[in-house]
């Protein structure tokens, strides 16, 4: 469909678009990609001296990946979290979309209420959590004991299980709303013509929603996946104030596990180090994605 | 001086609300005359809490005596550390003087200026002042050093809170030992549909580790031997923690939500009628008795020293926090002016006896040992000054925040059921030794 | 001339047969019923920390006080209050937030036109790298960034702040804009530009409206993250620059977090973002429902 397009694209136009984005950017966010990589190479004890100091080569992953149990604590959390935490998001979100795509005051009532989680800040929301799943005077947790009798009794948050489960509710009570809405937005700018078309030749909803639907809706989804994936990676406002990380370490991911080397520990170039290894992991996954954001464009 | 016997006879005469003309008399003498630093504008780092916003209260009277403005820049409470980082990164002098807590390690005590010298200026004697417990966690070299690097301005004494009336009603006294509170406890819960003590184990800033310490030192037990390696698995350690665990775990004393608690969550518990004791820093009065805050009246609530094991004495674990001026800061002499006149005895007495708060804080020897104070507190005071003699503080080392942290999260795995003792604190001394080697 | 557009909605298509109704309308009973249930796990939490901004700290700790407690204004009146001032955050945070977003979406557009509509050496490479510079968390490059401002003398401003959000937001406009605009079917633009509009004419009038409900999605998201940013705007800040994040991370305090306060604040924060994002669904449900472009 774009192969008469080189007239199109023989123009250099795109640079001057590009160029205003892509200076900022490169200034003030590539700055930290740069900068953190080679931060990541030195030592940097913040007690002991006030700028990075000398180089140490790989010292730093060394330690990570060979002398730091927690590091590797840390990883098996973050999978957890991320898969459990993207997949039900965009489950609920696509799902979500769909229902309200139509017409109508219930669904203009939801729509209008979609944004709302997303716009409370996320400590507000990881204290309003807590409170809900106190075990003495918390609502949720006395609602879930009314409906589950056996549950009466838990104490949400002294539970490994229990407590990535309430992490991950409230990251994805705070998104999928929002994601909804970025969703109805793709399905918005799909033509209905062809849907339109489909349904009076006789295909069913499914079938309209699987062969010309979701097809034209999957560069909406892939982004949608990678920056949920993203954000679930740097998620710490709403950890650190449901759990603490705890109990134990069974809810501090990497985010966490980052945010701690820097700030407690004082330690900025293992930070750094740690920090690089989870962008490397991102790269990695967002390289994948990109392969479906870019394809759809043949 | 004329102004100094009309202070003293006011002091003794008086019983609450103080004049402020009575302190300022005293503390302007400490000033520097002809006020040399009028026009200087000199920020504060702190954080919100009553004892603060009292103080704050009272700087117009400072800003009379010197022509110095004082401005108090409040930060968040769990956002301190990441502030005073950046000014150890930054040197930014944003502000002048600046508050430090033991508890986040003296890797921060770099960003202080050592005040030996203007404190002898002044001919303000630190030791007379402060019990050595607090004055300690002021000092550089791990709180052995010879630089003192601040006035402690909050630090804390550990007591046991309980509810009087049903103390009474049931012929308890305040407990001993810990095996008396857990006994107790069990007690209340039978007789009452009140749990026995609320316990934290929850983990929220290394809060599930201050009266775990009571229990370690009080068995004998340390954090670290005197090599510097981990020494709280010792048999007696691990007897220690086995007997703080079993609290809830197998005498269940305490309510089953404990395992998730917090300070805060196990105040509450008591202040809503649902625990019947408490042990927990004596500022935590307050939120007890203030009926916006608890259900609780004042007759209700009881305090005595801390449990101890048996046959020792009573311990407590203390804490504290402390305000000095930046090395940075380009204000130095107006912000020792400051702290000079802050660091009145008088101003914290007057605190003391306020009588629109309650706010129990004191730190300096002559307030902990006031008449008046300890009237209005039922000699919580003088009990304090006595478990000050004997208390331990955080310890001061570079890891120890790393360190507080692996403890903290085993305490609380404990508590989930997740482990047993001695596997959990074998499995964190292993992280300890790795800690303490780098 | 295009045609009036055609709205969806809910009736069943009869054109195709004979249907049971009764399917049709279980089946539209059960969307409801869905609906129903996504309102309320969005409401009431809501409205249950709406309730506690109203209640004493006393009956925030309790069940018996849940729905019976005496009612009081003093939160709402004390954050405001020295020391917590949240009225002076409240105004920074929508001048940052107002300025990042009005200077970073049309930077977006551009570039994920650019990125959607021409290929070009390394497209793939630089795009990453775009979304890459958010990979790296931000406390790692917080102490950096302080550095840096300090040096330029803008410690405490307003307009660092507006910077920082800046390269924060503009990954996320450009690569969500970018799936929105690769939606929008190319050939409109096409025989337009055949026809002789100018490129930027093209962007204007064919491509903008097509894709508006993606632009402004985006600004809502580059808002609300500017919104809710805490740990620079912590770091920079120390006065004049204070946003509402820092305001209610305050109210975690020594005595724990002062729920009531943070309910009145979260109360006080969200009802203006609701408001404007009430605004803009006007215009963006007219968008959904008037169908896709012309």
């Amino acid at each position: 469909m774009r192969a008469e397009s080189s007239q199109l694209r023989r123009l250099p136009v795109h640079w001057v678009l590009l160029a205003p984005a892509l200076l900022f950017v490169a200034a003030m966010a590539l700055f930290p990609l740069g900068y953190s990589l080679l931060l990541s190479f030195r030592e940097w004890k913040l007690a002991r001296r006030s700028s990075p100091g000398d180089f140490v080569g790989f010292s730093n992953y060394i330690n990570l990946l060979t002398d730091d149990p927690e590091f590797f604590e840390a990883l098996r959390v973050t999978g957890v979290f991320i898969t459990a935490d993207v997949l039900l998001t965009l489950v609920v979100a696509l799902g979500a979309a769909l229902l309200l795509q139509k017409t109508g005051r219930l669904n203009t009532l939801a729509r209008t209420m979609l944004i709302l989680p997303f716009v409370m800040s996320p400590a507000l929301i990881g204290i309003s959590f807590r409170f809900f799943l106190n075990a003495e005077y918390g609502v949720v947790h006395h609602l879930i004991g009314l409906l589950i009798p056996a549950m009466k009794d838990t104490v949400w948050l002294a539970d490994a299980t229990l407590s990535m489960a309430a992490i991950v509710a409230s990251d994805v009570w705070h998104w999928a709303p929002y994601m909804t809405l970025v969703i109805l937005g793709g399905l918005a700018s799909i033509p209905t013509e062809t849907q339109e078309a489909a349904r009076i030749d006789g295909a069913s909803g499914f079938q309209v929603f699987r062969d010309i639907t979701w097809p034209q809706l999957l560069p909406v989804v892939a982004v949608v996946a990678v920056l949920k994936t993203v954000f679930a990676l740097k998620a710490f406002d709403t950890i650190y104030t449901l759990t603490n990380g705890g109990p134990g370490n069974s809810t501090k991911t990497l985010a966490y596990f980052v945010y701690e080397q820097g700030f407690s520990y004082y330690d900025m170039g293992y930070a750094a180090a740690a920090a690089y290894l989870l962008t490397a992991a991102l790269l990695v996954m967002a390289g994948f994605y990109l392969r479906l954001a870019f394809a759809k464009n043949r | 001086m004329k102004r100094r016997n009309i202070l003293q006879v006011t002091a003794a005469g008086v019983g609450a609300g103080i004049a402020p003309w009575a302190f300022s008399q005293g503390s302007s003498a400490m000033l520097k005359p002809g006020k040399p630093y009028a026009g200087t504008e000199v920020n504060l780092l702190t954080v919100v809490a009553p004892q603060f916003k009292a103080h704050e209260a009272k700087l117009a009277e400072f800003e009379a005596l010197t022509g110095i403005k004082v401005k108090y820049q409040y930060v968040p409470f769990g956002s301190t550390r990441e502030k005073l980082t950046a000014e150890l990164v930054g040197a930014s002098a944003q502000y002048d003087v600046l508050s430090a807590m033991d508890v986040w390690g003296p890797s921060l005590y770099n960003l202080f200026e050592p005040l030996n010298g203007m404190l002898a200026e002044k001919k303000i004697d630190m030791q007379a002042r402060y019990p050595n417990a607090h004055l300690r966690a002021a000092r550089d070299g791990n709180g052995n050093g010879k630089n003192v690097l601040g006035f402690p301005i909050r630090g804390h004494v550990q007591l046991m809170f309980y509810r009087k009336d049903i103390f009474n009603q049931l012929g308890l006294k305040p407990p001993a030992t810990w095996n008396d509170m857990v006994e107790a406890g069990k007690l209340i819960q039978s007789k009452t549909n009140l749990s026995g003590v609320a316990m934290y184990y929850g983990k929220t800033g290394g809060q599930n580790l201050m009266i775990w310490f009571n229990y370690l030192w009080g068995m004998g037990a340390d954090l670290l031997d005197a090599k510097g390696q981990p020494a709280f698995n010792s048999p007696a350690g691990i007897a220690a923690t086995q007997a703080y665990m079993d609290v809830l775990i197998k005498h269940k004393a305490a309510p089953a939500a404990a395992a998730s608690f917090n300070e805060t969550d196990a105040v509450n518990s008591v202040a809503q009628g649902k625990s019947a004791m408490v042990p927990v820093w004596w500022w935590r009065y307050a939120s007890l008795v203030d009926p916006k805050t608890s259900t609780l009246k004042p007759e209700q609530v009881g305090f005595a020293p801390l449990p101890s094991m048996p046959g020792k004495d009573n311990t407590t674990y203390t804490n504290t926090w402390f305000y000095g001026i930046n090395k940075n800061s380009k204000k130095k002499a107006a912000a020792m002016e400051f702290l000079t006149w802050l660091s009145d005895p008088e101003i914290e007495r007057s605190v003391l006896l306020d009588k629109s708060m309650n706010e129990v804080v004191a730190m300096q020897t002559k307030n902990l040992l006031d008449g008046d104070v300890n009237a209005r507190y039922n000699g919580m005071h003088v009990y304090g000054a006595q478990a000050l003699k004997g208390a331990k503080g955080t310890p001061l080392f570079a890891q120890w925040p790393q360190v507080s942290d692996v403890l903290e999260a085993a305490i609380s795995e404990l508590a989930s059921g997740q482990k047993q003792v001695k596997p959990a604190l074998d499995e964190a001394a292993a992280k300890v030794r790795r800690i303490m080697r780098a | 001339m295009p045609q009036p557009p055609k709205p969806v909605t809910n009736k069943p298509a009869l054109i195709d047969g004979y249907r049971a109704p009764v399917n049709e309308q279980v089946a539209i009973w059960l969307r409801q019923m869905l609906v129903f249930v996504g309102i309320s796990a969005i409401a009431l939490p809501i409205a249950w920390i709406t309730i506690t901004a109203f209640k004493f700290p006393r009956d925030v700790y309790s069940l018996d006080t849940a729905l019976i407690f005496t009612p009081t204004l003093e939160n709402l009146q004390t954050v405001f209050d020295h020391p917590w001032n949240l009225g002076s955050k409240i105004l920074n945070s929508f001048a940052v937030a107002l300025g990042t977003v009005l200077l970073a979406i049309p930077m977006a557009t551009m570039a994920a036109y650019a990125f959607s509509r021409f290929d070009f050496r390394f497209k793939q490479s630089i795009f990453m790298l775009v979304i890459a510079s958010q990979f790296i968390p931000a406390a790692v490059v917080v102490l950096p960034y302080f550095l840096l401002f300090k040096q330029l003398g803008m410690l405490d401003t307003r307009s660092a702040l507006v910077l920082i959000n800046m390269s924060i937001v503009l990954p996320y406009a450009v690569w969500m804009m970018k799936g929105f605009i690769d939606a929008v079917p190319i050939e409109i633009e096409e025989s337009a530009m055949v026809d002789g509009a100018s490129r930027a004419r093209v962007l204007w009038e064919i491509v903008v409206p097509a894709a508006l409900p993606g632009i402004i999605t985006a600004a809502v998201f580059s808002f609300t993250l500017t919104w809710n940013e805490f740990l620079f705007a912590l770091i920079i800040s120390k006065q004049d620059a204070l946003t509402l994040p820092i305001g209610l991370i305050g109210f975690r305090t020594e005595r724990g977090d002062l729920w009531e306060l943070m309910a009145a604040g979260g109360i006080l924060i969200t009802a203006p973002m609701f408001l404007i994002s009430l605004l803009v669904q006007k215009q963006f449900i007219q968008s959904l429902t008037a169908g896709s472009v012309r």
